[in-house]
């Protein structure tokens, strides 16, 4: 990523997309969740992905820090590449690949302790020193826009916190561990319109420095924060384009009946 | 005043209507207060009158002398009894958390669905084992199979069986109700499974495992026939794991049937009656202080 003197790079390197799904299938038993995707991700891009409920994409964004090994009975088929490195190789631990792509849930995942341990969770995990730690968790809080709000309270307990904050910390967690790519999926669907309009704030800053991917059911949403967008019904992709473009101008007859709200 | 007056009769009628159907339902409602009140007083007053016989019992001769002197002869106190009352529990509590918590979180977090359900029919049975069975199996196994003769180890490990379920259900029971929110989370911040477990499920089960032990402790401690069977019977404190000792539960059992115009051995059995109570209400305290802590501390994430 040697893009680093122009922010502005909403394309993204051409040439080394973050992550690129080839022929990827999911399996549930003989339950096909999903069949046959292939897109790619850049850098410094959201993309949204969207579809009617059961249409596969939470499943989706799980395949890609294989989080989908944390459910059994499911049986993933295809490659992804995370920057070159097939992340279902023998060889890639799962643990050091879900740092570099993080996840936010639906639900706020706050754990039972104070902020600052939830922030500093990940950290702890891979033995940073105490002085790395203090500075990161102030970091990824000042980055999810939460350091302001409760810095003289670092030491409450999280759970204290608002729906809306919580999830802010969560995010704040996840950029601890410095990773490249933000798996969200559907952070807002719990949160009332101002908490959701903070966390869509907090995406525009996230995308100068991250990739990041974020499951929505909300149209609106994905046509205001994501660059690209890839629709997915019965577990297929349907289309995968520029955002403006897939609203605006679809190629596929399903995509334009599911933004037009017609299903769905 | 010819509108007020109008007013002042309705209250009349209804005073009229309460003598039919309303009246029953009257005298229906305050006599089930008077029954349920009833109910908790046949509860409660045995518990206070045990209570207070026992420390009127034993209070009167309770002295220093009771804690720090062994029996000897026809005098004496508990103190022999006291610490191998101690020695037993911290024996048995040892081997019932080791086994009762690993085999806990094994059922709850890595059993195969069928297994961990198999084991939960387990844990139900091994409760319901008498105790007196357990205690005969204890002195088959350990003190004649092993030629060991009665010796205080094998009282451990028979009570820390008889304790076993108890805790393995609530390590079970405390893990399982983890929000599975929390190991999502957890595992998505690139936690193993043991990190998970011991930085986000631990703290959240803990209450539930600590009440679990508390009452396993309580139960064990108030347990006589696994011990009567195994440890057998001395009045001084044991050299080696291997001897007899003596034990609280066992003071009553072996006293209670002294007349009481010999030696003090009744009063013995009284104050050791006394002591178990005690230690038993201090444990069940303790399990309602910290219950009360940590749901202060889990607010929010429980419910």
């Amino acid at each position: 990523m040697e893009t680093t003197t122009n922010p502005t790079a909403s394309e993204g390197d051409p040439a080394t997309p973050v992550l690129s799904v080839k022929g990827l299938s999911v399996w549930a038993g003989k339950k096909a969740i999903l069949s046959n995707i292939s897109l790619e991700f850049w850098d410094r891009e959201v993309t949204a992905l969207i579809g009617p409920s059961g249409c596969g994409k939470t499943t989706f964004i799980r395949t890609l820090n294989r989080m989908t090994e944390v459910s059994p009975g499911l049986r993933v088929q295809g490659t992804i590449h995370y920057r070159g490195q097939d992340i279902y190789d023998r060889a890639v631990n799962p643990v050091l690949l879900r740092q570099r792509v993080g996840m936010v849930f639906q639900r706020p995942t706050v754990f039972p302790m104070s902020i600052f341990d939830n922030v500093a969770f990940g950290l702890r995990l891979v033995r940073e020193s105490r002085s790395v730690i203090e500075e990161r968790v102030v970091e990824s809080l000042r980055r999810a826009g939460l350091y302001e709000e409760l810095k003289d309270n670092l030491h409450r307990s999280a759970l204290t916190l608002s729906g809306g904050q919580q999830q802010r910390l969560c995010i704040a967690r996840a950029l601890a561990v410095n990773p490249r790519v933000l798996l969200l999926d559907e952070p807002t669907s719990s949160l009332d319109p101002s908490a959701t309009q903070k966390v869509e704030d907090l995406l525009f800053e996230l995308k100068q420095e991250y990739a990041v991917i974020i499951v929505t059911h909300n149209m609106q949403q994905a046509a205001r924060v994501s660059d690209r967008t890839a629709f997915l019904y019965q577990g297929k992709l349907i289309e995968f384009d520029e955002t403006k473009r897939l609203f605006e101008s679809p190629r596929e007859k399903l995509t334009e009946s599911y933004v037009t709200g017609r299903f769905g | 005043m010819a509108v007020s007056e109008s007013k002042a009769a309705t209250p009349a009628d209804l005073v009229t209507y309460a003598r039919g159907r309303l009246l029953f339902r009257v005298i229906v409602d305050k006599a089930m207060g008077w029954v349920l009140l009833l109910a908790f007083v046949a509860v409660l007053f045995p518990l206070a009158d045990m209570i207070y016989w026992i420390s009127a019992k034993a209070l009167p001769t309770f002295s220093v002398g009771t804690l720090t002197l062994d029996q000897v002869g026809t005098g004496g106190g508990l103190h022999s009894m006291i610490i191998g009352t101690f020695i037993i529990l911290a024996l048995s509590t040892t081997i019932a958390v080791g086994i009762g918590v690993l085999s806990g979180i094994y059922t709850a977090e890595f059993a195969p669905r069928r297994v961990a359900a198999a084991a939960r029919v387990a844990g139900y049975l091994l409760a319901g084992v008498p105790a007196i069975v357990l205690g005969y199996f204890g002195f088959y196994l350990l003190v004649i199979y092993t030629g060991w003769d009665y010796n205080t180890l094998a009282g451990g490990i028979t009570l820390g069986i008889f304790m076993v379920p108890f805790i393995y259900r609530a390590t079970d029971l405390a893990f399982t109700n983890v929000p599975r929110d929390q190991r999502e989370g957890a595992l998505a911040m690139g936690a193993s499974r043991f990190q998970y477990l011991r930085r986000v499920a631990l703290p959240i089960a803990m209450p539930t495992m600590l009440s679990g032990i508390f009452l396993a402790m309580a139960l064990g401690l108030g347990e006589t026939a696994p011990l009567v069977l195994t440890v057998g019977w001395s009045n001084t404190i044991p050299q080696t794991l291997l001897q007899p000792t003596g034990y609280l539960t066992g003071a009553i059992w072996n006293f209670y049937d002294f007349p009481s115009t010999y030696g003090h051995f009744q009063t013995l059995a009284f104050q050791a009656a006394f002591l178990l109570i005690v230690i038993v209400i201090v444990l069940n305290v303790l399990i309602q202080f910290i219950a009360e802590r940590y749901r202060r501390k889990l607010r929010g994430l429980l419910g």
